[in-house]
């Protein structure tokens, strides 16, 4: 007897995994590339400097450059965001404020080259209205209910939380998260 | 009479142990003003007199500060009193190499942020269905092929 069905279901369920893999890769890049074409005329645009900071509204750029990292910051942690950008801790310091920033991605797409940080690498974060530097202090792997890293700080600083290890397939136990502090704090 | 005298020597107790209770703590508080001054900082004070407490006391006995100019203060208004990160492994500049497990549990109700997508997952369990798919279309392909 040829298993011809049992073959079929699992070509079957395979195409459609890796057709929602594909879709949701696709969905990605094309909501980075639209957001960053409007982060850009916003930012060559005087008039609308307002900062958005509902849910899902876009806060800004992040870049590292020796990564190659570049991503879109959204306000907010909830999946869908996250699935789509890198996203901004609601009660956490917006950028230029005093205090932590605090910005969660995902290992497995935005966040992936933070497993080549080095103290001392430059981050930027490019906003509506303006470019904050900063500099990596350190890279610590924390309990996911370790929330000391998240408080706020005297100096302007900017904390990155990613899942750990970076190698793991489904929910890591750990968090991996990079400090670094702004640049130029006199602003 | 008598009656009077055991209220008397009660009262003279009670004020006894008050007294001395007081003068331990005047002493306690001695040394953390000393050193204060000295330092010209906050130093932080147990406000009460630790030598009659049990251990279990200990552990919720008020501290308060004591500034260089000879002040109580609210400990929390003056002395960091945040508690350490639950940092496990601090690494090095040059890499992740040094990474090791974590150790330490805190009690926080709340969690960091879940940042895994199940994309990998979908992923690896895709092929996986693929290559199984194309190992029974083989499995059947053989089996046929030796029946015939």
């Amino acid at each position: 007897m040829i298993p011809l069905l049992p073959a079929r279901v699992c070509l079957m369920a395979g195409l459609l995994g890796l057709g929602y893999a594909g879709y949701v890769a696709i969905d990605i890049q094309a909501y980075q590339a639209i957001e960053h074409r409007r982060l850009e005329r916003a930012r060559s645009d005087p008039s609308s400097s307002t900062q958005t900071i509902a849910d899902g509204g876009v806060i800004g750029e992040i870049q590292i450059p020796r990564l190659g990292l570049r991503a879109i910051v959204a306000q907010g942690n909830s999946p869908a965001i996250l699935q789509r950008a890198v996203g901004h801790l609601t009660g956490t310091a917006l950028p230029g404020a005093p205090g932590n920033v605090v910005l969660a991605g995902h290992r497995d797409t935005f966040f992936r080259p933070l497993n080549r940080v080095r103290a001392g690498d430059a981050i930027t974060l490019k906003t509506r209205t303006d470019d904050f530097e900063y500099l990596v202090e350190w890279a610590a792997v924390v309990r996911p209910t370790d929330l000391e890293v998240i408080q706020p700080t005297n100096e302007r600083s900017l904390t990155l939380i990613t899942c750990f290890p970076f190698s793991y397939i489904g929910p890591a136990p750990d968090r991996f998260i990079v400090r670094a502090h702004e640049v130029d704090a006199s602003r | 009479m008598i009656k009077k005298t055991i209220w008397i020597l009660v009262a003279v107790t009670v004020l006894a142990f008050v007294l001395a209770t007081s003068v331990r703590a005047d002493e306690r508080n001695k040394n953390s003003v000393q050193l204060a001054n000295a330092s010209k900082a906050v130093v932080p004070a147990i406000a009460v007199d630790v030598t009659s407490l049990s251990l279990t006391d200990l552990e919720t006995v008020p501290i308060v500060a004591v500034t260089p100019d000879e002040k109580d203060a609210p400990i929390a208004a003056v002395i960091q009193t945040r508690a350490l990160p639950n940092v496990v492994a601090r690494v090095s500049a040059t890499g992740t190499a040094g990474v090791t497990r974590p150790v330490q549990k805190t009690s926080h109700a709340a969690r960091l942020p879940q940042t895994a997508s199940a994309l990998p997952l979908i992923v690896l369990l895709s092929v996986v269905s693929i290559g199984v798919a194309f190992g029974l279309l083989i499995f059947g392909r053989l089996r046929r092929g030796s029946s015939a």
